[in-house]
């Protein structure tokens, strides 16, 4: 095994893994499935991430996208957005992928145990939802209601279609799906994802929303459902900031008091709310 | 590190004697690091012998403002902190973390293990043994332990110099960081100097400490050389001009994001990342990748970074902090306020060099200050 890191407990070292399958989900997004290479099973909680980079090309966190209840593959979907991204979009199948996390604080899934769950995605923030829909399709009746409003750009922005029809289809989730910029051929619904949120009925006591998107739509979502009476603590956030340590040494996902990268990426709302307010902290 | 049964320890080493001080430490293999006359300012650097040592200079320090001057005496520490601190050599700017090979088809990591240096740090003073301590608490502690810095931390033989004076910039007392060391040193020295005598009075704070000067001409300590000492200290408290208030600090700053000094001091502001450079307790860093030509071979590094740059908070969207002002309260408010949430302490440990080195002239005492004034919005 002369290809593992001889100094396993040095954080920074990463652990690689083999492509064995590359997926376009739309014109700006792909997934990547990695098998490591020592064949160990890769444990993570719902809403962790990872630090990734193709070899040389710098490391970006992202989160993981996979089903928790298999191990022994791991799925990553990213935006090409910069130069890391950029550089794994150019990997192809058999390539290395460097790896390390898992990272952070996932969501809080043992709160949520036989409650209804809303989620509520914007665009690239679906993917790390997806692991608490692999929970919902394996362990049926873990959720009393699994509810999934999806928002993007645009059609052709929507990802994971087939997969969320066939969990519709399953009775596995109620799906609500909106584009802020309707083509001619979109039957469905559109404008914001927020606006789906007065139409929904729901039990207060027995309910929880999960949320990850653009900042300013996951803002106006936590308003929305607390005009509906929603206690702000069940209501939860995943949030994004640069991050280059992922374990709270280098300084640059602070928001005030927080690392997003080990006292998050998932925080109750109450706790963030009155930073989100201001600008550019 | 310290052992508190040592701290009672005092001896007196004579003025003539000094230079055995630093072969007894060069005997012990240590690269000695201390205070050094570069053309315009005292900085650190290596000792090879006292003749090294900024005998006979002091500074004039104020914001914006740093400047060499000649003492009537001939002193060998009888200057103010200098811009750089041990922080350079305990968390160097550059560090390769490691290789990877890749032949063949497989990969082969290979991690940097740092040759540690054996450093000797000669002249700290106690603000900056302090910000030691801070970096501390960041690099040594739990599952984010940073090996190479505990291994450089464990091997650094600490001499803390009290200090006898201070510039219009100090301002430990209101950080409760000096001007005296009381502990977390293996020897820390008063220099006694007038124009009758001129010695130290040695304080050991170590096995190691005492070990080291054993082999010294060593004196015991009269009543007279602790009075006389102890007037060193009073004579840098006395000096001490500046103040900061940091009663209710931290809600003092999360209570007044929206302040209009945040305006005030940002159109002064000239985000350059001085006052990161110089701030010994300061930790943020980032990540580079290199690769080799044939895409055989790739590096990552770790160095420095500053908030005040705007690839700092870059993200898909823009950056998060895109004006000064943000990035200007993120550094104030980091330093002294949300620090305090992170860490249990405060980041700034008054030694006053953002406040000399700042190109504008920028201190963080009158901004405390004036973030104290309530704007005329909060009154009402």
């Amino acid at each position: 095994m002369d290809h593992l890191p001889d100094f396993p407990e040095n954080p920074f070292i990463p652990k690689p893994f083999v492509i064995e399958e590359k997926k376009r989900e739309s014109p700006s997004v792909f997934s990547l499935y990695l098998r490591p290479i020592d064949q160990l099973p890769f444990y993570f909680l719902p809403g962790q991430f990872n630090m990734l980079s193709a070899i040389g090309g710098g490391e970006a966190a992202i989160s993981i996208a996979s089903d928790p209840t298999n191990p022994h593959i791991l799925i990553h979907t990213l935006r090409i957005v910069g130069n890391v991204t950029k550089a794994l979009s150019k990997l192809d199948k058999n390539d290395f992928v460097l790896v390390r996390g898992p990272y952070g604080r996932g969501w809080p899934i043992d709160l949520v145990k036989r409650k209804t769950l809303i989620l509520v995605a914007g665009g690239i923030g679906l993917p790390p939802l997806l692991p608490l829909l692999y929970i919902a399709q394996k362990n049926k009746g873990y959720f009393k209601n699994l509810i999934l409003l999806y928002g993007a750009r645009t059609k052709d922005d929507l990802l994971f279609m087939p997969l969320l029809y066939k969990l519709k289809a399953e009775q596995i989730i109620t799906l609500h799906v909106s584009v802020d910029r309707p083509s001619r051929d979109w039957k469905g619904q559109f404008g914001t994802v927020t606006a789906l949120i007065p139409s929904i009925s729901f039990d207060n006591k027995e309910t929880f929303v999960f949320s990850c998107g653009p900042e300013i739509m996951m803002r106006f979502m936590a308003r929305a459902f607390i005009q509906k009476n929603l206690p702000k603590e069940h209501i939860f956030f995943s949030m994004e900031r640069n991050m280059k340590c992922a374990i709270g040494i280098c300084g640059h996902c602070q928001l005030s008091p927080f690392f997003i990268c080990k006292d998050g990426p998932v925080f109750p709302y109450e706790k963030i709310e009155h930073l989100l307010t201001v600008e550019e902290l | 590190m310290p052992e508190p049964m040592f701290l009672e320890k005092k001896k007196i080493l004579q003025r003539q004697d000094f230079g055995k001080l630093i072969d007894a430490l060069h005997q012990e293999g240590y690269t000695i690091i201390g205070p050094v006359l570069s053309e315009t300012a005292i900085s650190y650097g290596e000792i090879q012998s006292e003749t090294d040592l900024p005998i006979g200079w002091t500074d004039i320090q104020e914001a914006g403002k740093y400047q060499l001057k000649r003492r009537p005496d001939e002193a060998l520490f009888g200057y103010n902190v200098g811009f750089q601190s041990m922080k350079k050599y305990l968390f160097p700017p550059r560090q390769r973390l490691f290789t990877v090979d890749k032949k063949a088809g497989r990969l082969t990591f290979v991690e940097e293990n740092p040759q540690i240096q054996k450093y000797a740090f000669l002249g700290v003073r106690s603000c900056d043994l302090h910000a030691a301590l801070i970096q501390d608490k960041i690099f040594s502690e739990g599952s984010s332990r940073d090996k190479a810095y505990v291994r450089r931390r464990e091997e650094a033989f600490v001499i803390v110099v009290q200090c006898g004076q201070s510039s219009s910039c100090c301002f430990c007392l209101s950080m409760g960081t000096g001007p005296k060391a009381e502990g977390g040193f293996d020897l820390a020295l008063t220099e006694c100097i007038d124009r009758q005598q001129h010695f130290f009075l040695i304080e050991i704070g170590s096995l190691r400490g005492e070990k080291l000067i054993s082999s010294l001409p060593l004196k015991d300590v009269k009543e007279e050389d602790l009075l006389f000492a102890a007037r060193v200290i009073d004579n840098a408290k006395a000096q001490m001009t500046k103040v900061m208030d940091t009663k209710g600090i931290k809600e003092l700053f999360y209570s007044n994001w929206e302040h209009p000094r945040w305006d005030d001091v940002a159109s002064r502001c000239i985000a350059c990342s001085t006052c990161t450079l110089v701030c010994p307790t300061c930790f943020c860093w980032t990540i580079e990748d290199s690769i080799s030509l044939t895409d055989q071979k790739a590096e990552r590094w770790k160095r420095w970074d500053f908030c005040y740059s705007m690839e700092f908070s870059h993200l898909p969207s823009g950056s998060v902090r895109s004006s000064i002002k943000s990035r200007y309260r993120q550094w104030l408010s980091h330093k002294l306020a949300s620090w305090i949430d992170q860490f249990g302490m405060s980041g700034c440990v008054g030694c006053g060099r953002c406040i000399t080195w700042c190109p504008v002239g920028i201190d963080i005492t009158e901004e405390v200050a004036a973030l104290r004034v309530q704007s005329k919005e909060d009154v009402s």
